[in-house]
């Protein structure tokens, strides 16, 4: 491998770099540009706009719809988040911890959910939502989202809790600390990353579902953001709402881009630790 | 001794009961249900005329162009995206693998298609590739109207999948690649292997195990989609895939026995691809358990 | 067949880092040469850069008079046994060991007959439609040298191949490998850590510490006549004891008592800060005393016996005004250091014991109390 050889290839790869980040920020871009775009230019072709214009985000937040869409996917994704979380953490510590006959037919159930068809049991959920009440409510969509992110958040925390030394707990212990001690001083902040991992896997999974959001809602009480976005009407009959749509789509990008940002080796962690260290 | 174990056990299932009493109900007993409904004649604008027809519903489906002609779509998106899917996602994870500049960049870069909600990327492409307010036929001086042509529409469907789920592949490929001791690939070197050679006796074998869940995952994901299809087109032009027929024969025309018959249908195309690649292939999903 | 020339080579890593300094020497046709040093010496650098694993930032590597620095491993033709073996575990050791035979496009027929005699000169036979994962140490050992060499390299390249294995197979393997090389005859090259290995296995030894060639010698040669402070450190097991000294007359000081000069320093200048050093195994008992001695007495802290040999530990202290002379750093201690000595098992001796000992002006070595460089090699 001579040194010119080793520069060539360095700017070589650097330019594939370049293409991977263009390929991943086009939409990104096109849609914010969209929605800075004044209703009069929306068809102009251009993938920059030529004047900037904030109406798009204002009608938006003005009409009644999104902001309580909003409102719903941001509390419905973090309660469904927070009890998958928790549910899954106690089978997770069962499965990696503790040896009992049915483990293998627990590790067989959570991989048929994993691939179970969402859309076979919308027509069944949908009936027994209307008949018990839960349908266009915010727990009629926690429940189904919970548990298809089961599988996700189990396997996610089991990977993560086969690293952590647990024989520590036996070392505070012998330091003197109580159980609870020994759980909350060494085992929790040992958990806490894998925990949140998972946690952030499973909210955007449960921000990003549109299934179950248009089958199982019908109105502003509990329609999440992408059933909002996709049944936008514009404010009047024969307008394109397709600034509104750019604008409420930037809205709820930039949520999912912030988190990236910040917790880009977590989610890479997070992705492969279930699917590869298994 | 004994006495430990019995209590081991019944924690053990304590702790697994809240998680596998929420997956049986809200899977195993609606699909169960499912079944049961498919039995009936039962459309919910008429819920009087509700009867048992045994496999009629069934029989209805499978006669019927609409089935088939979702299915061979489905599996022409499936097969169209996963494929490219694959070669894209490897070459960027080898991309990842080798770059040493900015592989923090890409790597957060390609975690924003990940996140981002399927329904706004369909938006954002189906904008795109609009003929009055789009880019793409400016770009490439074309006078589509992608979305109304069947096969040009497909191609804009496959592409916002893949656009969307390549990153996914790409760091499943990426975590087996570095799994890959690196030794073994300067030995391969040493031994007199081109990078070709390396690619294809040493890296391809040792990430069989890998690409092949992604490629199961994958397929799965693929053969349940929704969300881009209704967003870009809602079926129209013959773009129809089960999932939408089931969805607008449920929610939209409320057959619950009819539609029911369709989501029993499609849980067992699932069924058979995953069949298909755990014997056919040997996927390795029996994953080895906690220690 | 190849003599192997590393020229003026460094290595630089793009973030500046220099890991190897203008390493010069020679390997000749046919030596079993030894690249020894503590990890991050960059031993394991110069070794990936000699089979091409690695770039060259600068110098010259040339095999046969050829100059290697831009070929490819693959057109280098050496062989190379990694620290980890390198085995690719979804072949069987057959296709291991003829994986680079196949690369190279030979007839099926012929791969199958080299492959069958590298097995047979390592007696892994028995083994060869065995997969790796139901392989010993030692057997992935012997498959990793199966596949070097199988294809008739123009040398072999070895990293730390031993490490991996448990004390007494490392022992065995390495007469083995010792032997393999004589046998073959081919250019050897390898990297350890281990100063024993690289004394029982070399022909000749280059000592490397902090990028940087300390020394290049047959054994005997680095043992007898270290270069330098690290190399007299390094090199033997237990190192080399050092204290401060200085030339007065005729006679050479040291903290602890004084004796003659020894010969080969006689053109050391008085005031000159120097640092003695001496082996365990020129530390004795007592016996009859003469100015070419040293007596001195020590209280022994640590007793080992082990049958064979006698290691007694002891520490000597000295003033302050010692280590003045001397660069800050040259010395590991200041003030006291433990001393080992290597005595006859058959002396009886117990921890806390008071022990006259003496040591031979002609075992004595003396580094420059600066340069850390011996005074007889330096001219």
């Amino acid at each position: 491998m001579s040194k010119r050889q080793d520069r060539l290839e360095t700017v070589l790869w650097s330019g594939w770099g370049l293409l991977v980040v263009i390929y991943a920020l086009i939409p990104v871009l096109w849609i914010l540009s969209l929605s800075l775009k004044q209703p009069a230019d929306l068809n102009d072709q251009r993938f920059f706009p030529a004047r900037i214009s904030f109406d798009n985000y204002r009608a938006v937040f003005e009409d009644a719809q999104f902001p309580a869409a909003l409102w719903n996917s941001f509390g419905i994704a973090l309660l469904a988040t927070g009890l998958s979380i928790v549910l899954a953490m106690f089978a997770a510590y069962a499965i990696v911890r503790l040896r009992f006959a049915g483990k293998r037919l627990v590790l067989a159930g959570v991989l048929a959910i994993s691939m179970f068809p969402p859309v076979s049991i919308i027509g069944p959920l949908f009936n027994l939502w209307r008949i018990i009440g839960l349908y266009d409510t915010w727990a009629g969509l926690i429940i189904p989202y919970m548990t298809f992110t089961l599988p996700l958040s189990i396997w996610t925390l089991s990977a993560f809790f086969r690293e952590i030394p647990w024989d520590l707990d036996k070392a505070a212990r012998v330091d003197g600390a109580t159980p609870f001690q020994a759980f909350l001083h060494v085992i929790a902040p040992l958990a806490a990353p894998g925990v949140f991992t998972a946690a952030i896997l499973v909210f955007i999974f449960a921000w990003n579902d549109f299934l179950f959001a248009t089958s199982l809602t019908s109105t502003n009480d509990a329609r999440t953001v992408p059933a909002a976005i996709a049944f936008f009407t514009g404010s009047s009959q024969f307008e394109q709402p397709t600034g509104s749509i750019a604008a409420a789509s930037v809205v709820v990008t930039v949520p999912i881009i912030v988190i990236v940002l910040l917790f880009q080796r977590r989610i890479v962690a997070g992705l492969t630790a279930g699917a590869v260290k298994g | 001794m004994k006495a430990q174990g019995t209590a081991e056990r019944r924690l053990a299932w304590l702790l697994c009961a809240p998680a596998v009493t929420a997956m049986l109900l809200v899977t195993a007993y609606p699909i169960l249900y499912a079944f049961w409904l498919s039995l009936f004649r039962y459309d919910l604008r008429f819920p009087q005329h509700r009867r048992f027809v045994g496999l009629d519903n069934y029989i209805s489906v499978l006669t019927s162009e609409v089935w088939w002609k979702s299915l061979v779509n489905t599996l022409i998106i499936t097969a169209g995206s996963v494929s490219v899917e694959l070669v894209l996602g490897m070459m960027l994870a080898l991309l990842m693998f080798r770059a040493t500049l900015g592989r923090r960049t890409i790597r957060t870069v390609i975690l924003i298609p990940y996140g981002m909600i399927t329904v706004v990327s369909a938006l954002a492409w189906k904008f795109a590739f609009d003929p009055t307010t789009g880019f793409v036929n400016a770009l490439l001086n074309l006078d589509n109207a992608w979305l109304t042509e069947r096969w040009s529409a497909f191609f804009v469907i496959i592409f916002t999948e893949i656009w969307k789920t390549t990153p996914f592949m790409a760091l499943l490929l990426l975590a087996g690649l570095t799994l890959i001791p690196r030794d073994l690939i300067s030995a391969a070197r040493v031994d007199g292997a081109s990078a070709w050679q390396r690619f294809v006796h040493i890296m391809l074998p040792l990430m069989k195990p890998t690409i092949l869940v992604a490629l199961l995952f994958r397929a799965l994901d693929a053969f349940r989609i929704f969300d881009t299809v209704y967003v870009q087109t809602r079926g129209a032009e013959n773009t129809e895939t089960v999932s939408l027929v089931g969805y607008n024969v449920l929610i939209a025309r409320l057959n619950l026995g009819l539609g029911s018959a369709v989501s029993v249908l499609i849980f067992i195309g699932v069924l058979i691809i995953a069949l298909l690649f755990i014997k056919g292939f040997g996927a390795p999903l029996t994953r080895p358990e906690g220690d | 067949m190849a003599e192997i020339v590393i020229d003026n080579v460094s290595k630089q890593f793009s973030d500046g880092t220099q890991v190897l300094k203008n390493a010069s020497f020679t390997v000749h046709d046919g030596e079993f040469f030894i690249l020894v040093g503590p990890s991050g010496c960059g031993k394991s650098t110069l070794l990936n850069m000699i089979v091409g694993l690695d770039s060259i930032s600068a110098g010259e590597i040339r095999v046969d008079g050829r100059i290697i620095n831009d070929l490819d491993p693959k057109d280098r033709n050496m062989a190379m046994v990694f620290q980890s073996y390198a085995i690719y575990p979804h072949m069987t050791v057959a296709d291991n060991i003829g994986f680079p035979l196949r690369l190279a496009g030979l007839p099926k027929a012929e791969i199958s007959r080299k492959v069958r005699e590298a097995a047979a000169i390592l007696e892994l036979t028995a083994l060869l439609e065995r997969k790796p994962a139901s392989l010993s140490g030692g057997q992935r050992q012997r498959v990793a040298m199966g596949r070097a060499l199988v294809r008739n390299p123009v040398a072999f390249l070895l990293d730390e191949p031993l490490s991996n294995l448990d004390a007494r197979l490392r022992v065995q393997m390495r007469a083995e490998i010792g032997q393999l090389q004589k046998r073959l005859g081919t250019t050897m090259i390898y990297v350890t850590h281990d100063q024993t290995e690289a004394m029982t296995l070399g022909d000749r030894v280059a000592v490397l510490n902090q990028g940087e060639v300390q020394q290049i010698g047959t054994p005997r040669q680095l043992y007898e006549m270290p270069a330098n402070l690290f190399v007299a450190g390094f090199i033997g097991s237990p190192g080399m004891n050092f204290v401060p000294a200085r030339r007065e007359g005729e006679r050479l000081v040291l903290p602890f008592g004084e004796m003659a000069l020894p010969e080969r320093y006689e053109s050391l200048p008085e005031n000159r800060p120097v640092i003695a050093g001496f082996r365990p195994e020129a530390v004795r008992c007592v016996g009859e005393e003469n100015p070419h001695e040293l007596a001195f007495e020590a209280r022994i802290d640590v007793v080992e016996w082990l049958g064979a040999e006698l290691f007694v530990y002891f520490e000597m202290a000295w003033p302050e005004a010692w280590d003045l002379m001397l660069l800050p750093g040259a010395m590991p201690d200041k003030g006291a250091t433990m001393f080992v000595g290597r005595l006859d098992p058959s002396v009886k001796v117990s921890k806390g014991q008071p022990l006259r000992l003496q040591l031979n002006s002609r075992d004595i070595h003396l580094f420059d109390g600066r340069t850390g460089r011996n005074l007889t090699v330096t001219s």
